[in-house]
């Protein structure tokens, strides 16, 4: 373990698994409590586009990937909100919009498919020092709106007409929270690939939230199972020689059966229990 | 506001979402400390003339005025509780008693102010009022339907409200959340809060209503005291029913008694 902290690269992928770890479930809470839970995946396709508009031009893909999909994400709250096209329809629009884009797009860069595949599903390991710095500039962002914002993005989350009725800035907030997650795709991008980024914003949440009974007590057991995770995926993908995503995810849906069948179990036991003492 | 100024006033609103209103040309005035049932069949308006109230659902034609400003320019949202029929879909992930009822407080806190100790005093104020104190850790996901609704009642009591809309707070709930219910309305009322509340039967509510307004084709029905004490035993249908007659009535007043005492 100590050996690979000789190597800089590594650290580097260490301290971007990390940062991407904490700072996806954190966004991600918001959209599952919202039960929309997939809007990750349909950012991380429009981000597709964004990469291959950054081949297509020569400039760095993580920029033209934060820009686009914030546009995408604020079109999509758009049609959310004003729209008669009902939410999902929107989604699966930005998915089949999102890969098309992009394949279109790396075509006309004379781009490879390879350069592609390590946007799809991570590639910590060339993680570059320009990198690391957008990435922690961005997780910061992520994570101040996202923590100092919390009781308002929770209500309106929660409850949105209540929100409306209590004149809280419903609209601002919904288009914060969604160029929220689109620059959180962008930060997670590197780590887990697009297809995956939205595993690692949803299923921590998924799994904290079968033993937790509160809000904040989940964001935070969230944002700690994301670093756990994220962080020894990161350590696995090196020895298994994988893709980082793959490897990430794979340990985090690990986690999830393994609290489900542990807290199911709890139930059934309890549930016997109570079965028991009531038929003495 | 001025003390003469209706706590809420609706002229000649219609509201539709399809060719045929649910409301029609209705007008009405509710004064400041006014105790009003909305009762009617399922689907004569009664939410949707609560929704409108708030701005949740657009007008056609007409005008709504709460606490004496026009809706479109009315800014005093932390005066007005709303309490929905029940938790909207937004329910995903696992959330406190008190920090449900918390978020009904944002409205007097402000963006990206730290409470303070009178936040969360009325925090704690408005779970007492609805006897749910003791439940303020547990997750809203567990308790049963009536407690719920005691918290989602908590939760517009915490901005400390001058109007109160409630939408079916009594449907489907236990005896003892009917009994914190009634309490905490009586104590509301003391206090002088105008509470417009949707309801199918008034039940305990009964005595502590001040005003019964029946909607019926897109319209006010009736309009009146709820005066007797049999008003529990009477479904809504049947109170709609009775309106035919009684509107048919050439001495029909606004004193008539609905409840076939």
């Amino acid at each position: 373990m100590l050996e690979l902290l000789s190597y800089d690269f590594m650290v580097r992928a260490l301290i971007a698994a990390l940062l991407v770890g904490v700072t996806a479930p954190a966004v991600g809470v918001y959209l599952v409590q919202r039960r929309m839970s997939l809007m990750g995946d349909g950012m991380g396709h429009i981000a597709l586009t964004g990469v291959a508009l950054g081949f297509l031009l020569g400039t760095a893909p993580v920029l033209t990937a934060v820009i686009v999909t914030a546009l995408g994400a604020i079109a999509l709250e758009l049609i959310r909100s004003l729209g008669r096209t009902s939410g999902d329809v929107a989604l699966a629009i930005m998915f089949y919009g999102g890969i098309a884009g992009g394949v279109l797009i790396i075509g006309l860069s004379n781009g490879s498919n390879a350069s592609l595949t390590s946007y799809l599903f991570g590639s910590l390991l060339t993680t570059s020092p320009q990198d690391l710095v957008l990435i922690t500039g961005l997780a910061v962002g992520v994570l101040v709106v996202t923590l100092l914002l919390r009781p308002w993005l929770f209500a309106v989350c929660h409850d949105e007409e209540f929100a409306i009725v209590a004149g809280l800035r419903v609209r601002f907030l919904n288009l914060l929270l969604a160029v929220t997650a689109a620059v959180t795709v962008t930060v997670a991008m590197r780590a887990v690939g697009l297809l995956l980024v939205s595993a690692l914003m949803v299923v921590p949440v998924a799994t904290v939230q079968q033993l937790t009974g509160g809000f904040l007590t989940t964001v935070l057991a969230a944002i700690g199972l994301g670093a756990v995770v994220a962080f020894t995926g990161a350590i696995g993908s090196y020895y298994l020689d994988s893709a980082s995503g793959a490897a990430i995810v794979v340990l985090a849906i690990a986690v999830f059966m393994l609290v489900s069948i542990g807290t199911g179990l709890h139930r059934l036991l309890r549930g016997r229990r109570a079965h028991s003492a009531g038929s003495c | 506001m001025t003390p003469d100024q209706p706590a809420l006033e609706c002229r000649h609103i219609e509201v539709g979402f399809v060719a045929q209103p649910v409301l029609d040309d209705l007008t009405v005035r509710i004064g400041r400390g006014e105790v009003v049932a909305l009762l009617g069949a399922n689907g004569a308006g009664k939410s949707t003339l609560v929704k409108a109230a708030l701005g949740l659902v657009p007008l056609r034609r007409g005008q709504i005025h709460l606490l004496g400003a026009p809706l479109s320019r009315f800014r005093a949202n932390n005066r007005v509780g709303y309490v929905p029929q029940r938790l909207g879909a937004g329910s995903g992930v696992p959330a406190t008693v008190r920090e449900v009822v918390s978020s009904g407080r944002l409205a007097r806190r402000g963006m990206l102010r730290w409470p303070r100790r009178a936040d969360r005093d009325a925090v704690i104020d408005a779970m007492d009022t609805v006897s749910i104190g003791d439940l303020a850790r547990r997750s809203v996901g567990t308790l049963s339907g009536g407690q719920q609704q005691r918290v989602l009642i908590a939760r517009a009591l915490a901005g400390e409200p001058d109007l109160l809309l409630l939408d079916e707070p009594t449907a489907g709930i236990d005896t003892a959340s009917q009994q914190a219910f009634h309490d905490a309305l009586a104590t509301l009322k003391r206090r002088g809060v105008t509470i417009v509340l949707v309801a199918h039967e008034l039940g305990l509510l009964a005595p502590l209503i001040t005003r019964v307004l029946v909607l019926a084709d897109g319209g006010i029905a009736f309009d009146g005291p709820a005066t007797a004490a049999t008003a529990d035993q009477i479904a809504c249908n049947d109170i709609a029913h009775r309106l035919a007659h009684v509107a048919d009535h050439p001495h029909a007043t606004a004193t008539t008694n609905l409840w076939g005492s």
